[in-house]
């Protein structure tokens, strides 16, 4: 597979390595620029081809932090993005709660893995989210769509590597200059 | 000396507490997910929760669209004078052709009011239209949404027709105090009255969901349906006003296993193109159907 360059900016910290608590507005921000990045007016292709950055940040803290960034806190994620997204009000909720509690669940596990293999765990957890999101637009009479939506997942687990590499970045810097 | 008696504690210190355990927890957020969409589908009264959470997260919505607006800025600042030249010279010429048929609307109208006078028909309003700027369209693949800027003065009403230059968009379904929401006509089983223009004869259109072309349905086989027929709002629904233009027969598929013809229909405006658009009034309120008359019913039921 693919090797991210060996410098400082993309080495991701083992589960060995101590690191010091990221910051609270750190994981705040994060989250919110996330959502505001969702919510670019894309359209066609290049939406079906977007990342979904709220569920990656998200699932990301849920993984790394996951005493802060729960099931609470990926319920309340989903249910903004099912207002913005003018649906059916907890289908997000309810995708993003099981995604935070598979989270939960595989966290330890999912961290022992190099970056690429992690990204294939996040790949089958986001696919997961879209399939609940799917099922339950089916049952409330939606149409199915063509299958680039999962495009969207394949394209978060692409980035996965880069994102959990940039937003590490802060704790192991504040680490190395302690 | 007697010793003070000290109470072990029953729970793990607070350090190792962690509430509820992750099933549980996912349980309690499941249900309530289920509980909401079904009050959501059900009864719509969240709509004064969702209408909170949209106005708050209105201004992040601003803030993701500033990148395209810069882009499109940036591009406007390319354009050369030739071509707004050109452009300024085809909406004059737009105008004038506009004008000159409104014209002779006007006189036809006039016509039609004095023989509605004559006839003692209730006269027909004309429709007031607000213009209103798309801002975005819906991020949802399974719905067929777009959304429009809205002054907190301006009174939208939801269920009021969209259209833009071209013909019927959709209908407001969700007015915010910042935005309001519009069904597109693609939308899943978004049914239109119509009326054939050509023929005068009624129907409904019903949108298939995205990528596909509404179709109209229950239309016999032997039905008088041409390829590029243009379907008009029918104006009995009382949603729509009439004689907008919906949509243009794409295709008529006769088969002789069923006695209805398969027509797909493609949407004259630009469905998920369109930059203003035009909110028009809902129609004045039909007269309520009459009272049944009960002596007729009873003879009727006792016939059954």
């Amino acid at each position: 597979m693919f090797h991210l360059p060996d410098s400082p900016l993309f080495r991701i910290a083992r589960p060995e390595d101590i690191l010091l608590a990221p910051k609270p507005w750190f994981v705040a921000i994060t989250l919110a620029l996330a959502f505001t990045v969702n919510l670019l007016p894309l359209s066609g292709f290049a939406l079906a081809l977007r990342p979904d950055f709220f569920a990656l940040v998200l699932l990301y803290w849920a993984i790394h932090q996951p005493r802060w960034i729960g099931i609470g806190v990926a319920w309340a994620c989903g249910l903004l993005t099912d207002v913005v997204e003018a649906n059916l009000f907890g289908q997000h909720a309810l995708a993003y709660a099981i995604l935070g509690f598979a989270a939960s669940y595989f966290h330890r596990r999912v961290l022992r893995f190099p970056l690429w293999q992690q990204a294939l765990h996040v790949l089958g957890l986001l696919l997961i989210t879209q399939m609940v999101v799917l099922v339950l637009r089916l049952m409330s009479g939606a149409t199915l769509p063509t299958a680039a939506i999962v495009l969207g997942s394949v394209s978060s687990a692409l980035i996965w590597p880069v994102v959990s590499a940039l937003l590490q970045w802060p704790q192991r810097v504040r680490s190395l200059l302690d | 000396m007697y010793g003070r008696v000290t109470l072990l504690p029953s729970e793990p210190p607070r350090f190792f507490n962690r509430g509820p355990s992750p099933i549980a927890r996912l349980t309690f957020f499941g249900v309530i997910s289920l509980v909401l969409m079904f009050i959501d589908a059900r009864f719509r009264t969240l709509e004064t929760v969702r209408m909170t959470i949209a106005t708050v997260v209105y201004p992040v919505q601003q803030a993701a669209l500033l990148p395209a607006q810069a882009a499109k800025s940036v591009v406007e600042l390319f354009d050369t004078r030739n071509e707004l030249r050109e452009d300024n010279a085809r909406l004059k010429m737009q105008l004038l052709q506009a004008s000159q048929a409104q014209q002779a609307q006007l006189a036809s109208k006039l016509e039609a009011d004095r023989l509605a006078k004559l006839l003692d028909i209730v006269q027909t309003s004309t429709v007031r239209a607000q213009a209103a700027q798309v801002v975005y369209l819906g991020r949802d693949p399974f719905s067929q949404k777009a959304f429009i800027h809205r002054n907190m003065t301006q009174p939208l009403e939801p269920g009021s027709a969209v259209v833009d230059e071209l013909g019927l968009l959709g209908q407001l379904t969700r007015v915010h105090p910042l935005f309001a929401e519009i069904t597109l006509i693609t939308e899943k089983d978004f049914a239109v009255p119509v009326k054939i223009e050509r023929t005068a004869m009624h129907a409904l259109l019903y949108g298939r969901g995205a990528g596909k072309l509404p179709e109209l349905r229950s239309v016999a086989s032997n039905a008088d349906v041409k390829e590029g027929d243009v379907l008009l709002t029918s104006s009995i629904d009382g949603v729509y006003p009439g004689n907008i233009r919906v949509a243009r027969i794409a295709s008529v598929q006769r088969t002789a296993e069923s006695a209805f013809a398969v027509i797909a229909c493609a949407p004259t405006a630009a469905v998920s193109g369109s930059d203003m658009v035009l909110v028009l009034d809902k129609p004045v309120a039909l007269t309520p159907r009459p009272a049944p008359d009960v002596a007729t019913e009873a003879t009727a039921k006792k016939r059954r």
